[in-house]
């Protein structure tokens, strides 16, 4: 969500899938970055619409996908909590808890 | 939203398209819809010429493929994973697209023929059915000579037809669950009313049931323990046999 919220007006199949993989550091497949993707639809968090068909695709649509208000304030709460969370914790260090007395 | 327009072809029309990527577009339409299988493909195309320019035309195409592939896997087993039937419970309880179900009912009403041509022919051919419908029956359905009605009738293509048929029908009338609960393991069995496949999954399994049935009565005999033994061409009852003997033994004291 936060790939097709970055992305704006541009996000469909391919640079989401782009960002995706960035983000997370692996190889992703067309379908593990519809499955989520048709899920957030499902949940209201995004909403997706094609665009016209080109000829690069062979004549076929983009799927655009957006954030919608809901998808909005779902990732506020998300980085609200998060930032919460992790408030006055100290900061994690490489190794583990042991390491780090 | 503003797509990438400057390039745009006619709606709908594959410009370079082989055949087998229209049948792999076909086969994602099948899994996701028509819309989604579109995007994936489109974008799969859409990627091609950079993956050509490192891997060469042949590299890209098998690239390609393998995305498909990996694509469709990854779709199937999210379709078939309980999360997803626990996510989808309330929206709809099974989750085969419209057109899939209507193949699975036109395959499975096809895959009961056999069967049901058993059983009717069976049936005209019994004594009340008229000799030339006999007849005609034992010249064509029941002539061991034509191959094609021998395989049609044949107990393993029409057991095979109903177990499909059967098979293919319940898959979207029933959804079997199993959901672990603190100490326990719950199963849950939910039937949804879908007039076709409800249908197809009655004829079937009714067919299988007479079949079946038919098959248990006419080799459900009892035996009996008279015994007859065959000596030198006289067939020769075991009873009558024990009297003869044992009048031969009396004859002889």
């Amino acid at each position: 969500m936060l790939a097709v919220w970055e992305l704006g007006d541009e996000a469909y199949g391919v640079p989401i899938r782009r960002q995706a993989e960035e983000l997370l550091g692996r190889r992703l497949s067309v379908g593990s970055v519809y499955v989520p993707l048709g899920r957030m639809v499902e949940a209201g968090l995004l909403s997706a619409e094609f665009g016209q068909p080109t000829a690069v695709r062979g004549g076929r649509r983009k799927r655009y996908y957006r954030v919608t208000p809901k998808g909005a304030a779902a990732l506020r709460e998300t980085r609200r909590l998060t930032k919460r969370i992790w408030a006055g914790k100290p900061a994690l260090l490489q190794g583990t808890q042991d390491q780090r007395k | 939203m503003s797509g990438d327009l400057s390039k745009a072809g006619p709606p709908g029309k594959a410009l370079s398209d082989s055949r087998w990527l229209r049948r792999a577009e076909q086969l994602l339409a099948g899994l996701v819809g028509a819309e989604l299988g579109e995007a994936i493909i489109g974008d799969l195309q859409e990627l091609r010429p950079t993956v050509e320019a490192h891997w060469g035309k042949g590299g890209s195409w098998l690239w390609l493929a393998l995305e498909v592939v990996r694509g469709a896997a990854v779709l199937i087993a999210q379709r078939l994973s309980p999360a997803s039937g626990r996510r989808k419970e309330n929206r709809s309880m099974d989750n085969w697209k419209e057109t899939v179900r209507r193949a699975a009912a036109a395959i499975g009403l096809i895959a009961c023929l056999p069967a049901a041509v058993l059983v009717v022919g069976g049936l005209l051919q019994s004594d009340w059915s008229a000799p030339a419908v006999r007849s005609a029956l034992e010249r064509t359905l029941f002539n061991p000579d034509l191959v094609g009605f021998r395989v049609l009738i044949h107990p393993a293509t029409i057991l095979s037809g109903l177990l499909l048929a059967a098979g293919l029908n319940l898959i979207p009338l029933l959804r079997i669950g199993l959901e672990r609960r603190p100490g326990t393991l719950v199963g849950t069995l939910a039937l949804r009313i879908r007039s076709a496949h409800l249908g197809v999954a009655v004829v079937a399994l009714g067919l299988l049931g007479v079949i079946l049935g038919y098959g248990f009565t006419e080799n459900f005999r009892v035996v009996p323990t008279h015994v007859s033994v065959q000596v030198s061409g006289w067939q020769i009852e075991r009873d009558l046999l024990m009297a003869v003997c044992e009048e031969a033994q009396c004859g002889q004291r």
